[in-house]
């Protein structure tokens, strides 16, 4: 059984290392220690569950050291932002003041027509308008336009406009939704009276009902079938 | 802290089972190959009604612990084992000493070999 609790080490530092050297682009939305947990704990638990010659120890065990190594990496991380960066890398600036930095695009092994595809992804298809392009440690590109290159806000244009809050679902799929309705202040028999005033059918009919803070209400129907 | 706190806690409770697991293991199967010694013994002396009742007693312990071996141990060894000691049981009821010492040299090789598997060494790991 130590074998099988070494050879988890062994296998966990060294696959968090290939994915470390493999970069960003490999991991999507993980971070390197997360993304090979899941890989290893799926892997680990499938052999005994494959194998019934294999003692149900021989999978328990390693996910049991997996989750115990995850825990000491997240605390490490948390607490240490060197340990942060050797497991976890920095983040790129792959595009600085409307320049592509080529040396960080090499290094994230990134191709330009990868990185004006992920623009394209987030609306921008001038370069020149980005101030930041910064690919974070999760693999995500983030954008940071320069200020004449942002949308417009309504703060921005000097208008005013209410905020309408969180709609909540008050009726799901038919059902009444006795919690949200509470938040909302409503009752059943007001949402009937509703219903009625505005010529709906009855809640069980109603396939969403939404109340928003200023009280406006979003009502769909449920598809009749034919 | 908490985390910290628990996975060393995780580690540290699985690392102590697993070494309490091979040291258990390893006297378990030491004694059984310690009871295959006296069986080989008195095989040497053709002394077949003793052998075969010593035998019989070694088996019975080793079902009584099967639930455990079969938790810790790839179950085709443990199959592997217990062929080696229906061979050698069969050949002690025959009487047949070149054979019953053939076959209990087998058993013995078989759970040395489960010991070995446990001991925490290079050619182990790797």
């Amino acid at each position: 059984m130590l074998i099988v609790l070494c050879r988890s080490v062994i296998l966990f530092i060294l696959i968090t290392a290939s994915m470390r050297i493999l970069g960003k682009r490999q991991l999507g939305e993980m971070e390197p220690s997360e993304f090979v947990i899941a890989l290893l704990i799926s892997d680990i638990a499938s052999v005994p569950i494959e194998d019934v010659g294999t003692p149900l120890l021989y999978g328990i065990v390693p996910t049991l050291v997996m989750i115990g190594l995850e825990f000491l990496i997240t605390y490490g991380i948390l607490k240490s932002l060197s340990f942060r960066v050797l497991l976890c890398g920095k983040p790129s600036i792959v595009v600085q003041h409307g320049k592509i930095v080529q040396k960080e695009l090499m290094k994230s092994r990134i191709s330009v027509d990868e990185l004006i595809e992920e623009l394209r992804g987030k609306d921008v298809t001038d370069i020149s308008q980005v101030k930041y392009a910064i690919l974070e440690t999760s693999g995500e590109l983030n954008v940071i336009l320069y200020a004449d290159h942002k949308p417009a806000t309504v703060s921005d244009l000097k208008l005013s406009s209410p905020d309408t809050g969180l709609p909540i679902a008050v009726i799901n799929d038919g059902k009444l939704l006795k919690n949200n309705m509470k938040i909302r202040n409503v009752d059943e028999s007001w949402i009937r009276d509703y219903l009625r005033k505005k010529k709906l059918p009855g809640p069980k009919d109603i396939f969403l009902m939404t109340i928003d803070d200023l009280g406006r209400v979003y009502i769909s129907e449920k598809e009749r079938k034919q | 802290m908490r985390l910290l706190i628990a996975g060393l806690a995780i580690l540290i409770v699985v690392t102590l089972l697993c070494y309490a697991n091979q040291v258990y293991l390893e006297s378990c199967l030491e004694a059984v190959i310690n009871d295959i010694d006296a069986v080989v013994s008195d095989v040497q002396n053709e002394d077949w009604d003793s052998a075969s009742e010593k035998l019989s007693a070694v088996m019975d312990a080793w079902f009584a612990k099967k639930v455990y071996y079969m938790s810790v141990i790839i179950h085709e060894h443990i199959d592997d084992a217990e062929a080696s000691m229906t061979e050698l049981k069969s050949h002690i009821d025959a009487q047949s000493r070149s054979e019953a010492e053939k076959a209990a040299r087998q058993v013995q090789i078989r759970l040395r070999q489960m010991i070995f598997e446990e001991i925490l060494n290079l050619a182990n790991l790797f």
